[in-house]
């Protein structure tokens, strides 16, 4: 398929995807490096820290790959965002430390990592550009391992009897994770041409994100026990349905 | 749209890393079941006949059982290779 011609600001679009990839991977960068220190003084599985530790660089790394990416697409002269604060923990804050860690785990590989993951997967089924599609086959292989690392930790701790409050607390992860900005009426990429660049239009995100709870995350969180009731209400109550 | 082959990818493959196991069924699926049989050993002979062991061969999306986890798993996602799965480059990347 011939490459579609992008006008400027489909360019800057692609840009601000890339750039917004770029700060989030920084941003992954500091959570990860405290969240590494944390699994090891809280005595974590020794495969979780040192898939924790290598997530940072992998993060290092995506960061650049969003950066190289974004800089192919957006107006000379403008520099990537490196503004970057460490992200406070995400936990509750009444939580004792190691199941506040827990929730933060969950709520970021488990879930987001998890979501990431699947909207990677399906990006590339209809990205050609050469670039976009290497940079996201990279950034993909990296993702599966971050969210394993979540899924490793939550059986770690289940099987040790902790994490039954997780069920209740979805609808926190879920304000947190700012799950309605998924939702958020948003046109700008519907054009099918961007696909061929990577974009995903509001309705893909839209099907992407249900198609992952509803496979993925919920059953993960069952099977470890998990009540997944009070986060398919609280998706209900603002008309999410994870029907097909 | 499904991702029951991720649910594989990502909750089974990575509960079986701290030993735990999950069921693998994918979605609607709750409780937990015995881990699969992760003896590396089997490796060898599983490649004998890969039809048997693997899924989707013919194509881009083959599935076969990770020799990290010994869950089943898509040959483009596993760190390191089981002897059926096609060489990097020859398989898609997708997964799902």
């Amino acid at each position: 398929m011939t490459a579609p011609v992008l006008s400027a600001s489909e360019r800057a679009l692609i840009a601000e995807t890339w750039s917004f990839r770029g700060h989030a991977e920084r941003s992954a960068t500091l959570r990860f490096q405290r969240l590494a220190r944390e699994l090891r003084d809280c005595g974590a599985s020794p495969i979780v820290i040192e898939l924790a530790e290598t997530a940072i660089e992998d993060e290092r790394r995506h960061a650049l790959l969003c950066d190289r990416v974004a800089g192919a697409y957006r107006e000379a002269g403008m520099e990537p965002n490196c503004d970057v604060r460490a992200p406070a923990p995400l936990g509750p804050s009444d939580l004792e430390r190691a199941d506040r860690l827990l929730f933060e785990v969950v709520a970021f590989c488990c879930f987001t990592e998890t979501l990431n993951t699947a909207m990677l997967i399906e990006t590339l089924k209809h990205t050609e550009e050469r670039e976009i599609r290497q940079a996201l086959q990279q950034i993909l292989r990296d993702e599966v391992q971050h969210s394993r690392l979540g899924w490793a930790h939550l059986a770690d701790a289940r099987s040790s009897g902790r994490g039954e409050f997780l069920g209740g607390s979805l609808p926190f992860m879920f304000e947190t994770a700012d799950v309605e900005a998924i939702f958020a009426e948003d046109s700008r990429r519907d054009d099918p041409r961007l696909a061929f660049y990577g974009e995903l239009s509001r309705a893909q995100r839209v099907d992407i994100f249900c198609a992952a709870v509803r496979d993925v995350f919920f059953p993960g969180l069952e099977a470890q026990g998990v009540a997944t009731g009070v986060g398919r209400a609280w998706l209900h109550r603002r008309d999410i349905s994870l029907d097909p | 749209m499904n991702f029951d082959k991720l649910y594989k990818s990502l909750v089974v493959s990575g509960t079986l890393l701290v030993g735990a196991c999950a069921t693998a069924g994918g979605a609607g699926t709750t409780g937990t079941s015995p881990a699969p049989d992760t003896d590396p050993s089997t490796t060898q002979g599983e490649a004998q006949d890969c039809r048997s062991v693997c899924t989707g061969l013919g194509d881009d999306n083959a599935v076969c059982p990770d020799p990290n986890t010994g869950a089943e798993n898509c040959c483009w996602l596993m760190t390191q290779r089981h002897p059926c799965c096609p060489a990097p480059g020859d398989a898609s990347t997708d997964p799902s």
